[in-house]
């Protein structure tokens, strides 16, 4: 428990090597937690990313002990976790043949309805891997955009950047991830 | 060519990009020109769609549907109907109970997917237990609660039907009824004031926790982040979850992380009384981080209390005020509780005159001990916030510890208590306007002397208020410099404790404490270690976890030992007061540790133990990081000590800048510290440690204006001893302008300011070289040599570790 908290003050204080090792505790911590989720399936529920961070947070942090700032912090290490976890659980599902409704990531659409209503987590996960190759910052800003729900202003200040660069890099990416879709479907 | 096409691929979506920044009309044509044709043909499309508005698919995040619900669930007799709400740790469904013919919708709110953390646990207890404590109409009722045979654990509460207050958000209409919704606000409050009486705060009171039923009773519910001010649950100020609050309806305090009170319940519940009436949000601060919205909030605060901005003129001035004064940047201004508040709102139901209008008395007194700057500030806050406290809200004040004892008492004792103290307090007799002006100590001194005599007559049925307020009065006698008075009335208030108090009683601890700290104030050493060790003694016989009462009494023996320069003992006892801070565990605050090791390091260098001494100064200053604000005063000493210590250290030329930086720092914080009232010592001790660490570099002029700008802005701190550095580095300057006869002058003042300002008169090394280098230079040999040798005592006494001195004291 004190280990995290440790490692986001060291990560506060600028070691990048901290921050690798908190985020690999956590990735351990939150499949953990995911899966014990859903093996329990008589007590357990609808689960967004959000409560599976934010137990997982009360978890490594313990309740007393979380102030903004490491929430934010806690967030932004989440994000790469969370996708992972998510993109195994679908991947696992899919193995098993089992529903194929809950392998598939679901957002709703705007009212535009012009868009496919649907992700691939798989798919889009295999984007993601190709734009972090060719530009990790903007696949970060996913990452803690679109999978650890930060706003943007939460993003500004964790990234040192400012609004409006977090809001251009986001739409760009987000293109640029629509795009690989569509031609992955195609 | 694999690594020129990648980079090429991130330049391109870097240039894009940047197009947005242009109307959308010139974006194409500006990246056209960009780039090649080809590159501009592959990433068209990208631009085409980054241009769009709508986020589409990526609106929200993903959301992963799964397995079966609870829904139809049976818990215990209780049939789970739907869900109604879904929150980080629970979920709460609607459910019915099922046995016989008996029928009852009830919530069920069910800690989500089995956590076995122990936390999550204890807090779902805690609220467990919260609810049980609370029966009042306007709380949802807690039912039943536990655990089910595959252990899940859930609380079942009364089902409140009706509509959350958002759905009052109807300014006209509310106005138009503004009897009907203001009496809706005095209910919600008389139940959170149960729940303040109860020592409880909700810490989460918003719209959405209070549910208005048809037959228009408002209930609060959600008690889940409520804060029980128990020994038990207060494991220290910043215990609180912050990422569980509302930012919108929090105080500035809550998003700060600091310490919450009662007055924090107040300010939500003045936001939503703002809301309900004005239709809006004062401000939106809901996808701020924490120190943004912390400055959006304050600055609309003080905008909106110093009435610089309006409410609709159709909302009445007296309830403007009541707004107003929940909404308080100072949570000492606000109501104390919701207690008071629900009164107001009644005065102003009934045309009486609403407190909000005017400063209460008890806020005219803390204003005039922080307008007079007492000397016993901390002592007569805590004790008029007691008083305060009493009536109000009984744990106004920080030291829920000593306040436990008070909200177990039965509310009508602590109201008799409240009474009595408040009349004396407040009556017409005692007329705190007039007696400002006799001076500043004296009314206060009235005060004390007339609420001692009303103790010794009464409150004998109960012991704790008594004892506590007792040692409270005799606290600030000792700070106002009335030893004798604070020894006497403790030593009484000691022998009649242990006679009535419980033999463990943490009260008693307390007394005892309070009676070694008189004498402790005093330099009364005897009798000083004579209660400090009893109270280690009791708290070791009590068996019980390690308190932090404990870490200070051993960290205030630590420091008794300095004062008679026993190093070597005071280094032994601030070792093991560190140990038990660390076992402590909970107490890893900066505010704890920083002092902490301060002390440590102080000790360790008056020892001789140099080294050791740096790494505790540092540790001290690196612990200080975490929480700047609050550990300026012990972190501006460290940096201080530092600079001294490595100015000795070694006078290499980096040395001495790094020492220049340290003495820069203590400066800086010591500084802010001064203009605030505080610290005034540390300002002069650094700045003639600075001019010193100037001069040592040949920097004379620097020097020279430094003192001259400090002892112009604090003339009163000339002739204190403090200002011995100041009269050392004056007499380096007129050495080193060759002006013997000043130089003498100044190294002699500096001696005796020494020899007056300090209680360790030994280390008077280097004031003493000085003076027989000044008196060589006169000629004066005979003289220079005592001196010297003397100056050679002094420092030999100093490395060896301990010295004669405090061999002897602690011999006697």
């Amino acid at each position: 428990m004190s280990d995290i908290t440790d490692l986001l003050g060291k990560w506060r204080a600028g070691d990048q090597s901290a921050r690798n090792k908190a985020i690999e505790l956590l990735s351990a911590e939150i499949s953990k937690i995911a899966r014990r989720l859903i093996s329990k399936e008589h007590n357990s529920v609808e689960l967004t990313p959000t409560e599976l961070v934010n137990e997982s947070m009360l978890r490594l942090l313990g309740l007393s002990r979380i102030d903004w700032q490491d929430r934010a912090h806690f967030l932004a290490m989440s994000a790469r976790a969370m996708r992972q976890t998510l993109v195994d659980l679908a991947r696992n599902r899919s193995a098993r043949k089992r529903d194929a409704q809950v392998v598939t990531l679901i957002t709703f659409s705007g009212d535009q309805g012009s868009e496919d209503t649907q992700i691939d987590l798989m798919e889009l996960d295999k984007a993601l891997n190709e734009l972090e190759r060719i530009d990790p910052f903007r696949a970060r800003i996913v990452d803690l955009k679109y999978f650890a729900g930060l706003s943007n202003v939460e993003i500004a200040a964790l990234e040192n950047i400012s609004e409006s660069t977090v809001k251009r890099s986001w739409r760009v990416a987000r293109a640029y991830l629509s795009i690989q879709l569509q031609d992955q479907d195609a | 060519m694999a690594s020129s096409e990648t980079t090429n691929q991130a330049e391109l979506l870097r240039l894009v990009e940047q197009a947005l920044e242009l109307p959308p009309n010139e974006r194409h044509l500006w990246l056209k020109q960009k780039v090649s044709p080809q590159d501009y043909q592959s990433i068209r499309r990208l631009l085409a769609k980054a241009s769009e508005d709508t986020q589409g698919v990526w609106a929200s995040p993903p959301f992963q549907h799964s397995r079966p619900s609870m829904i139809g669930r049976k818990i215990g007799p209780y049939e789970i109907k739907r869900r109604i709400a879904a929150g980080g740790m629970a979920q709460v469904f609607q459910a019915q109970r099922v046995e016989g013919d008996f029928h009852q919708k009830v919530a069920i709110k069910i800690l989500m997917h089995n956590l076995d953390s122990i936390s999550v646990l204890e807090h779902f207890e805690i609220e467990r237990q919260i609810l049980a404590d609370l029966d009042h109409p306007n709380i949802a009722r807690l039912l039943d609660g536990g655990t089910t045979e595959d252990d899940i654990q859930y609380v079942v509460m009364e089902y409140v039907d009706g509509v959350h207050l958002n759905n009052y958000f109807d300014p006209p209409k509310n106005l138009r009824e503004l009897k009907n919704v203001v009496q809706l606000f005095i209910k919600i409050a008389q139940g959170l004031s149960v729940a303040h009486r109860a020592a409880i705060i909700h810490r989460d009171i918003k719209p959405s926790n209070i549910i208005v039923t048809k037959q228009a009773e408002p209930k609060l519910l959600d008690f889940g982040i409520a804060k029980i001010l128990k020994p038990d649950y207060v494991i220290s100020p910043k215990n609180t979850i912050v990422g569980a609050l509302t930012p919108a309806y929090a105080s500035p305090e809550q998003i700060e992380g600091k310490n919450i009170t009662t007055t924090s319940d107040v300010y939500s519940l003045g936001i939503c009384l703002f809301e309900v009436f004005t239709g809006y949000k004062p401000y939106d601060v809901e996808s701020q981080t924490p120190v943004a919205a912390f400055t959006t909030i304050k600055s609309w605060l003080i905008e909106f209390t110093d009435k610089q901005k309006h409410l609709p003129t159709i909302i009445p001035d007296d309830l403007a005020n009541i707004m107003r004064k929940c909404v308080a940047v100072d949570p000492e201004q606000r109501y104390l509780g919701a207690a008071e508040l629900a009164e107001d709102l009644q005065n102003f139901l009934e045309d009486r005159p609403v407190r909000a209008k005017s400063p209460t008395a008890s806020y005219r007194l803390r204003k005039f001990v922080r307008r007079n700057q007492l000397s016993a500030i901390a002592a007569l806050t805590a004790l008029v916030s007691l008083i305060a406290a009493l009536g109000l809200s009984i744990y106004q004040t920080r030291e829920a510890n000593h306040l436990r004892a008070l909200a177990e008492a039965q509310l009508s004792r602590a109201e008799t208590v409240s009474r009595y103290l408040g009349d004396l307090l407040l009556s017409p007799s005692v007329n705190w306007d007039s007696r400002i002006q006799v001076g500043p100590n004296a009314s206060v001194r009235d005060l004390l002397i007339a609420a001692e005599a009303q103790l010794m007559q009464d409150l004998f049925d109960l012991p704790d208020v008594r004892v506590e307020l007792l040692n409270k009065i005799s606290e600030a006698r000792s700070r106002m410099g009335d030893h004798d008075a604070a020894i006497r009335i403790q030593t009484e208030n000691v022998a009649w404790a242990k006679e009535n108090l419980p033999i463990d009683s943490p009260v008693l601890e307390d007394a005892i404490y309070f009676l070694g700290a008189a004498h402790h104030n005093d330099l009364r050493f005897e009798g000083t270690f004579k209660h400090y060790l009893e109270v280690l003694e009791r708290a070791d016989a009590r068996n019980l976890p390690l308190s932090l009462r404990q870490a200070y009494v051993t960290n205030d023996i630590a420091m008794a030992y300095a004062e008679q320069s026993q190093w070597i003992s005071a280094v032994t006892y601030q070792g093991e007061a560190l140990s038990m801070i660390a076992r402590l565990g909970t107490s890893d605050e900066a505010a704890v540790w920083t002092p902490a090791y301060y002390n440590f390091g102080y000790y360790l260098y008056q020892a001789g133990q140099i080294e050791q001494a740096e790494d505790a100064l540092r540790k001290a200053l690196t612990i200080h990081q975490i929480q700047p604000d609050i550990t300026m005063s012990p972190a501006s000493k460290a940096y201080l000590r530092l600079a001294r210590l490595v100015m000795f250290k070694n006078q290499t030329n980096s040395a001495l800048l790094e020492s220049e930086g340290y003495a820069r720092e203590a400066l800086r914080l010591s500084s802010q510290l001064a203009e605030k009232g505080s610290d005034h010592s540390t300002v002069i001790l650094t700045a003639g440690t600075l001019a010193q660490v100037l001069i040592l570099q040949n920097r004379f002029q620097e020097a020279y204006t430094l003192i001259e700008e400090i002892e112009e802005k604090y003339p009163l701190w000339k002739d204190k001893g403090e200002a011995r550095y100041l009269a050392y580095a004056r007499a380096k300057i007129h050495l080193e302008q060759s002006d013997l006869e000043h130089a003498k002058v100044m190294a002699e003042r500096a001696l005796e300011l020494h020899r007056a300002g300090t209680i360790h008169p030994e280390d008077s090394g280097p004031f003493l070289k000085l003076l027989a280098e000044i008196y060589g230079n006169l000629g004066l040999d005979d003289q220079a040599i005592n001196l010297k040798n003397a100056s050679k005592t002094a420092y030999d006494q100093w490395r060896e570790g301990e010295s004669e001195v405090s061999k002897e004291k602690r011999d006697v």
